[in-house]
């Protein structure tokens, strides 16, 4: 009941601003655009000239791009009300706190879930309208995966968003991830090794190493789209074969939203 | 058979860092009265609506309201509450209709929406876009918002804030409406003058503790009785002074020069131009000043000014 409310409200607000807007006519422009590209160069400019498909030279960009919109998405959610104070009114009301910030995250998946689909049908046509062969199962479930990893990043900022009190630091800590996770993950991963192999020498194996590396949520996007495009992954998959990549993606969904509510829930709403 | 109080505050102390907002504030509203809460802003008043709508822990102490703790059952006694905070905002993309449609969908009531609308006089605007809401207009519209559902009680943080004396007025008008259907009203406001013409009791808040708590009545039969006589005088001499100080009613007597400023609680000014006069002092003036509410106001919530 809470959740539906709740979940409108934020709807009926972000969904009439031009912010969100934009961010839908941006998505058509880029699959549209990506589509004609790679339409005449037969593949996307960064992308491998390997890449059979659309679907496959789309992998990359949107590895990239989904976290960024994910994040600009997700981080307003909790922390713009809290400091305009329209929190207050919604807080007056009975619902709990968990149950607002759970209620906006269903909002904003919704939302980005939204635009990539008015985008992705975007492509499709243009694929058809420009000539170009298209596999619809393979573009389908690969939209489909790149929009779990857009949900995962649009949880990790409602969970940053819930998280602080902040309009600056949500922003920066999100982008920060995206950051981290696309540029910073392979630094993150020796370092945490080299350390660990000074305090307990021999003990850091290459599974481990492989653990770290598996539990970037790009890379998981990056591993489970690999096995529905008909392209060689690019990187080991140990671990098994698509569970674990699932897994993380589930974690870094769950964990950073728990971590807000329970943050929110100790929160001095003043 | 006593019932279960509308709002209690038990030993209830909230600091924030070496800040003391409230100290030891005790306070029990029954059911079916109207409150008002009263001090300058800074005094802790908002700070004791925030404890009471769970926005807010407490540091030390409990608070409950309609017998729910206002920590543990805070979603639960919020479904029994009418609110109008303070320092919120609007929804700039919803209309008025649909802010009062969250207010009755999140309470699981359907209202009559448009009758609400015509009740608090934004009828007209009620499809419009409340961003473009003028700051009265945007009152009226939470004040609606916490009509819905017809609480048993009504939370109002300085509700007249924004509102044109008429747009107070009809205000207050619904909230003796309110009450009259049973509903228990707990407002703060900083003017004592919007307090007086509804409240059943009132309490002041000065420097986050509560330094006096009556009846409007009592409060002004309290001021009624007392008075400020102010004689001139040829000479003051030290037996006209003890004259005055031991006639009853008088509770304080200072000179300066040919001039005697008399308090009294009660009793006449005629017995004390007659006792100076009997002194052989020779009386050339006086006057005389009722103090008014608005003067006890200043003098229980003055610690507070001074120390601002």
């Amino acid at each position: 009941m809470s959740l539906r409310v709740v979940t409108k409200a934020d709807l009926l607000q972000t969904v009439r601003s031009w912010r969100l807007l934009g961010l839908g006519v941006a998505s058509v422009f880029f699959f549209a655009g990506a589509a004609a590209i790679f339409t005449v160069l037969g593949r996307l400019p960064g992308g491998n000239s390997g890449d059979v498909s659309y679907a496959a030279a789309l992998v990359s960009p949107l590895g990239l791009l989904f976290p960024l919109i994910g994040i600009l998405i997700g981080y307003p959610a909790i922390v713009s009300e809290r400091v305009s104070g329209t929190i207050r009114i919604l807080l007056s009301l009975p619902h709990s706190r968990r149950e607002v910030v759970i209620g906006k995250l269903l909002s904003r998946v919704a939302l980005a879930l939204g635009i990539t689909l008015a985008g992705a049908t975007a492509g499709y046509v243009s694929l058809i309208l420009f000539g170009s062969s298209v596999r619809a199962i393979e573009y389908a479930l690969v939209i489909v995966l790149a929009m779990s990893l857009q949900a995962t990043f649009v949880a990790i900022s409602t969970g940053l968003s819930a998280g602080s009190s902040s309009k600056t630091t949500v922003p920066a800590a999100g982008l920060g991830t995206v950051v981290l996770f696309t540029m910073l993950w392979g630094i993150v991963v020796r370092s945490i090794e080299g350390l660990l192999s000074i305090l307990w020498t021999g003990i850091v194996g290459d599974s481990f190493t492989e653990f770290l590396y598996g539990v970037n949520p790009i890379l998981a996007f990056s591993r489970l789209t690999s096995l529905v495009t008909s392209v060689e992954s690019r990187t080991r998959m140990p671990w098994g074969g698509w569970w674990f990549p699932v897994l993380v993606l589930l974690g870094w969904f769950s964990i950073p939203v728990l971590i807000g509510i329970w943050r929110f829930e100790q929160a001095e709403i003043t | 058979m006593p019932s279960t109080p509308a709002i209690e505050f038990r030993d209830l102390s909230k600091r924030f860092g070496d800040i003391t907002a409230l100290q030891d504030l005790s306070l029990t509203i029954e059911q079916g009265e109207v409150y008002g809460f009263l001090g300058p802003n800074g005094a802790g008043k908002s700070t004791a609506i925030n404890i009471l709508l769970g926005f807010l822990p407490p540091t030390e102490g409990q608070a409950t309201v309609l017998g729910y703790d206002t920590q543990s059952e805070s979603t639960t006694l919020r479904n029994h509450l009418g609110v109008l905070p303070d320092n919120y905002q609007i929804y700039t993309q919803l209309t008025g209709r649909e802010h009062l449609e969250l207010a009755a969908d999140s309470k699981g009531v359907d209202p009559d929406l448009d009758r609400l609308l015509e009740r608090v006089g934004i009828r007209e605007a009620a499809d419009r876009k409340a961003g473009g809401y003028s700051k009265g207009m945007t009152q009226r519209l939470v004040f609606g918002m916490a009509l819905v559902g017809d609480p048993d009680l009504l939370i109002l943080d300085e509700p007249s804030s924004g509102l044109d004396p008429n747009g107070a007025k009809e205000m207050r008008e619904i909230i003796l409406d309110e009450n009259d259907r049973g509903t228990t009203v707990f407002f703060s406001s900083h003017i004592l003058s919007q307090v007086e013409a509804v409240c059943d009791r009132v309490g002041i808040l000065g420097d986050g503790k509560l330094t006096a708590e009556d009846t409007i009545q009592g409060l002004r039969n309290q001021v009624e009785t007392e008075s400020t006589l102010t004689v001139t005088v040829d000479s003051i001499t030290d037996e006209s002074v003890t004259a005055v100080r031991s006639l009853t009613g008088v509770s304080d007597v200072h000179a300066d020069r040919n001039q005697l400023t008399v308090h009294l609680d009660e009793g006449s000014k005629t017995a004390v131009i007659q006792a100076l006069e009997s002194t052989g002092v020779d009386v050339r003036d006086f006057t005389t000043e009722e103090e008014s509410l608005e003067d006890l106001f200043s003098l229980y919530t003055e610690s507070e000014v001074q120390s601002t």
